[in-house]
């Protein structure tokens, strides 16, 4: 029997649930608000810039991470209400529209910070060593989190007022409507709540790597398979999928190369859209 | 009558045209053959640098650094009664875009001297471009070795260029004096990015490094897109280095370090270029960047007259810390090109060219002189590469014995 090095299980463990958090606000928007959010990466970009600002200028670490989190899901209804909502069913302009949002992000955030590499503090400091296992502490504290989000998030949507009538409104609108449901409200709702999923992401992976203005791309395109292949509107379905895509990126680069292992990723998410078109988890 | 009336009226017609066109003629001849009274025409330096993209926070140092020069130079009069004009176009770090931008200076800006560079590739698409135009081309940054080679075997056509970087020949004989002769390292893993300038380095170093008895005991190139590392780092650990050779380019290079710092591997880490060389990446990394070592150019210690100086007018400018090797190079680069110019005292290229060839210059970074191949010399009474180490967010010069500020440490063994 091989024996699998518990550094890369739980080096895929942990990616693989902040790569469910990261797509979850994508998920969501898409399925509830019905349009291709491109500006995602843009609003990953934001919280991280917005967590390192506030930390700048002497908030303490949870705090600063909070309030971006919280900023970014302001700004997002801002932005869905100005921009996206007048255009929504225009599917093709909308997508359109985001990706030109998310080179303005980034161009913002160039302008505004320099294009100079920034260092986001961690929640949690210093490094995890046991059981020949090496990991700094806001790894783990991110993939708890990250967890704990998407649960929260899945009660939210079963359980809660709010929560069923943004199910009301993904499943039929019309009927929602009938039923006095808000349904603009129910948007800018969601899109708010997605891009400050995705904003506390970033505030809780940004701390692994470094800051720059372009590091919002890659997470778009993760997100994007993870969704898809997860399946739209499905909370638990992305948080697998993310898990899923994580595990197979840490198998693989470490049994066959670390280039990879984003690439048998992608080719598993492909796979699993052949076999399964609705998704993994979708329906 | 009429008839006569409307006849005279046509010659009358005909006669003031001919008049108003004699007269501009004569007024065209007059303005292009009297003596100028306009300016003379400014010298204007073309930089191609990295605006944007991955090398954007590199390219805007390089940027800087150059209009300082210039504007040095213009304080102090200029140059032949001139005005100097730096004109900077974007590369993006990628071949094709820095192509049409070195196009764009040379028949559009119509720039005297073409300098600049910073991805190599960039450089190697220019290059065959250059015989044709016959513009100087100072490549300051690129380290390619190939890209002086061909003033050697094709010399009448490829006489413009020259190097006022430091090529990878050098840049590798730093790392290998980092393993040899700070660490005393036997066993080292050489982890860079998947890029040409990491594995040029490494062709250049392995051979070296081997004939001193140092065993390459790993290598990985990990795409230069990388954010996660820790599979990487498994490997590393798993081989159990003495020491690791690094040469991440563009945002990888602090995630690595900061990554390399959290996975307790204890075996020393030396960068060969890179963003690791930057104070400020270095102060925004914190204890990640502790005891982390690189090869730098220049240094904040007097070097030469001019070295502190630089270092001084560049913070105080642009309220950032020097990169350490591309915007110092760049900005002697202005100035060995000014002097060139002053000493040809003329813009034509082949003037420039040969003096040029001629060229013994003290910068900042060192004394500039060329050999055959149109590169700076190197070595002591040259310019000289130095190994510098971070320690609590300030650099220290541990090598060579002459300009050591410090002795290396690395505690975490």
């Amino acid at each position: 029997m091989v024996e699998v090095p518990l550094q890369v299980v739980l080096n895929g463990l942990t990616i693989g649930a902040i790569y469910g958090l990261m797509a979850i606000g994508l998920s969501l928007i898409f399925s509830v608000v019905d349009i291709a959010n491109s500006a995602h990466g843009g609003f990953y970009l934001l919280g991280a810039y917005l967590a390192y600002f506030f930390q700048k200028i002497g908030l303490g670490v949870p705090l600063a991470m909070l309030l971006a989190v919280l900023l970014v899901g302001v700004i997002g209804v801002v932005i869905y209400r100005l921009t996206i909502h007048p255009i929504r069913d225009l599917h093709a302009n909308v997508l359109i529209l985001t990706f030109l949002l998310a080179i303005v992000f980034e161009q913002v955030v160039r302008i505004t910070f320099g294009p100079e590499y920034k260092n986001l503090q961690p929640l949690v400091t210093g490094v995890f060593e046991g059981g020949g296992v090496v990991m700094s502490n806001q790894r783990i504290t991110a993939a708890v989190l990250s967890v704990i989000l998407v649960s929260l998030l899945s009660l939210f949507i079963k359980r809660s007022k709010l929560g069923k009538a943004i199910r009301m409104t993904t499943q039929d609108i019309e009927a929602a409507q009938l039923l006095g449901i808000d349904v603009t409200l129910i948007y800018l709702l969601t899109f708010g709540l997605g891009t400050a999923l995705t904003g506390a992401s970033a505030v809780l992976a940004a701390p692994l790597f470094t800051l720059y203005p372009a590091m919002g791309w890659l997470p778009f395109i993760l997100s994007f398979f993870i969704t898809i292949s997860g399946g739209l509107g499905s909370v638990s379905g992305a948080l697998v999928m993310g898990v899923i895509f994580g595990l197979t990126d840490a198998f693989v680069s470490y049994y066959i190369a670390p280039t990879w292992g984003l690439i048998a990723g992608f080719l598993l998410t492909l796979i699993i859209l052949v076999v399964r078109p609705q998704g993994l988890l979708g329906r | 009558m009429r008839k006569r009336t409307a006849a005279i009226s046509k010659v009358a017609t005909a006669v003031i045209i001919i008049i108003v066109i004699v007269v501009a003629a004569i007024a065209a001849y007059l303005a292009l053959t009297s003596a100028p009274t306009a300016a003379p025409e400014n010298v204007k330096l073309g930089l191609l640098t990295p605006l944007t993209g991955t090398f954007a926070r590199t390219g805007k140092a390089m940027q800087d650094a150059a209009q300082m020069a210039v504007d040095e130079i213009n304080e102090a009069g200029g140059v032949l009664g001139r005005k100097v004009v730096l004109i900077t176009r974007d590369t993006a770090g990628d071949p094709e875009t820095g192509l049409d931008a070195a196009l764009k200076l040379i028949l559009d800006d119509k720039v005297h001297v073409l300098f600049g560079t910073y991805v190599s590739g960039v450089t190697l698409a220019i290059l065959p471009k250059i015989p044709q135009y016959k513009v100087p081309f100072l490549v300051s940054v690129s380290t390619a070795t190939e890209i002086t080679t061909p003033v050697l075997t094709n010399y009448t056509s490829y006489k413009y260029v020259f190097g006022t970087r430091w090529n990878n020949t050098q840049v590798g004989l730093l790392a290998v004096s980092f393993v040899t002769e700070v660490v005393g390292a036997k066993r080292v893993f050489f982890m860079s990015a998947d890029a040409k300038f990491p594995r040029d380095l490494y062709a250049i170093v392995k051979p070296i490094l081997e004939s001193k008895g140092v065993t390459i005991v790993g290598e990985d190139f990990p795409p230069r897109t990388a954010t996660d590392f820790t599979t990487y780092l498994q490997r590393v650990k798993e081989t159990n280095p003495d020491a690791v050779l690094s040469t991440q380019v563009g945002g990888d290079g602090p995630i690595f370090a900061k990554q390399y710092y959290e996975s307790k591997i204890n075996a020393p880490i030396y960068f060969m270029g890179g963003a690791l060389g930057s104070q400020t990446v270095a102060k925004e990394l914190g204890a990640a960047s502790n005891y982390v070592a690189f090869g730098v150019a220049a240094w904040k210690i007097p070097i030469t007259p001019k070295t502190l100086k630089f270092y001084e007018n560049f913070e105080k400018r642009y309220g950032y810390s020097s990169t350490n090797y591309e915007d110092i190079r760049t900005y002697d680069t202005v100035y060995v090109a000014v002097d060139a110019i002053k000493r040809a005292n003329s813009v034509a290229p082949d003037k420039i060219v040969e003096a040029l060839e001629k060229t013994d210059y003290v910068g900042a970074c060192g004394r500039y002189a060329f050999d055959r191949s149109h590169d700076t010399r190197w070595g002591p009474g040259y310019l000289q590469g130095s190994i510098a180490q971070w320690v609590n967010g300030e650099g220290y010069i541990v090598w060579p014995s002459d300009l050591k500020q410090r002795a290396y440490e690395w505690p975490y063994k």
